[in-house]
């Protein structure tokens, strides 16, 4: 861990505002790619991102420093979504929004898109057909694999830092990301 | 004994295995050398490694959604609410009082009047003025006081 992390940590302990804001700038991106990606649902997963940074910043006194802090936010992401997924599941809330609908959302900055056959480019409707595809098909990956192959092939960690976060060693991190890729492929046979 | 379809299966089993490491860089030279010069000539193997590697491209192409730019101020929204407005504030008691280092002050402090007091030559750490006369004897009273 680098001196500045240390000291953005002593910070955090010491409640410092500016330090708090530093943190969420730095990993707010990827912690809600993560959430997203985990979830499927645009509300769900920044629910979930916001909680992620209450958790780090209440917990922040206990963090050991053995490990990045980027790695240790990762994981309480991680649990987050696992957490909320069950959840869901109990509550048997099946309902997920559109997900073509949240990318018009985000990728215009708020405002809500028209539907994509009525304005939008062959190419972008395309693009936007082909996200809503694949978000799919990870969202139907059991979410031990799901959370492997965000890890991996989205937010390209190394797989040292996918053992950290998932507490799992090498090989099985190697053998469950395997079998989440050949089921994806599988899925996306024809895309 | 195991037919030709059986030994095929098990082929192409046995390369499939490899194409996450083939993907991830992770052969060794021979290996992948085996495995690159098999796709070349197994069209069955070939179809799958472009399925499977196309996957893969798709997942990476996805479009990283941007984060809402107000999570930062809903977050601390949500922690100032929760703690009633504590969290950033300075606590004024509890386990931000730097209780070693008020030990280490006042053991420093009790050490100094110790030392002051086995130095002044009075036992008391109070300064002699000056101004007040030191108690002598009226007159006379020397000769009074018995003689052992």
């Amino acid at each position: 861990m680098s001196i500045r992390e240390r000291l953005l940590i002593r910070r955090l302990r010491d409640r410092d505002e500016r330090a708090f804001r530093e943190v969420v700038d730095q990993h707010r991106q990827s912690v809600y790619n993560l959430t997203l990606r985990m979830l499927g649902d645009a509300a769900e997963a920044e629910d979930v991102a916001q909680e992620v940074f209450i958790t780090v910043f209440k917990s922040i006194d206990g963090f050991r420093g053995d490990a990045k802090l980027s790695t240790w936010i990762y994981r309480i992401a991680a649990n987050q979504c696992k957490n909320r997924i069950k959840y869901l599941a109990r509550r048997k809330s099946k309902s997920r929004v559109e997900y073509d609908d949240d990318v018009g959302r985000h990728q215009s900055g708020g405002v809500v898109a028209a539907p994509a056959n009525l304005r939008q480019p062959d190419t972008q409707l395309e693009g936007v057909q082909l996200e809503a595809m694949v978000s799919e098909a990870i969202a139907s990956l059991d979410e031990d694999y799901r959370l492997v192959v965000v890890l991996r092939d989205i937010e390209e960690l190394s797989y040292e830092d996918i053992c950290q976060i998932t507490g799992l060693p090498e090989g099985t991190v190697k053998s469950r990301l395997h079998r989440a890729r050949m089921a994806l492929r599988k899925k996306l046979r024809n895309v | 004994m195991a037919t030709a379809d059986e030994k095929d299966r098990r082929v192409h089993a046995w390369f499939e295995a490899r194409f996450s490491a083939l993907r991830d860089g992770e052969l060794d030279g021979e290996e992948h050398a085996a495995v690159k010069s098999h796709l070349d000539e197994c069209a069955a193997c070939q179809t799958a490694w472009d399925d499977f590697d196309g996957a893969l491209g798709a997942l990476s192409s996805l479009n990283r959604t941007a984060a809402p730019p107000d999570l930062g101020a809903t977050v601390e929204e949500r922690i100032r609410k929760r703690s009633g407005g504590r969290f950033f504030g300075r606590r004024g008691l509890g386990d931000r009082i730097p209780f070693g280092w008020l030990a280490a002050l006042a053991f420093l402090v009790l050490a100094v009047i110790y030392l002051l007091v086995r130095a002044s030559g009075s036992g008391t750490l109070r300064v002699p003025d000056p101004q007040v006369a030191p108690p002598h004897l009226a007159p006379g009273a020397k000769e009074a006081m018995p003689k052992p």
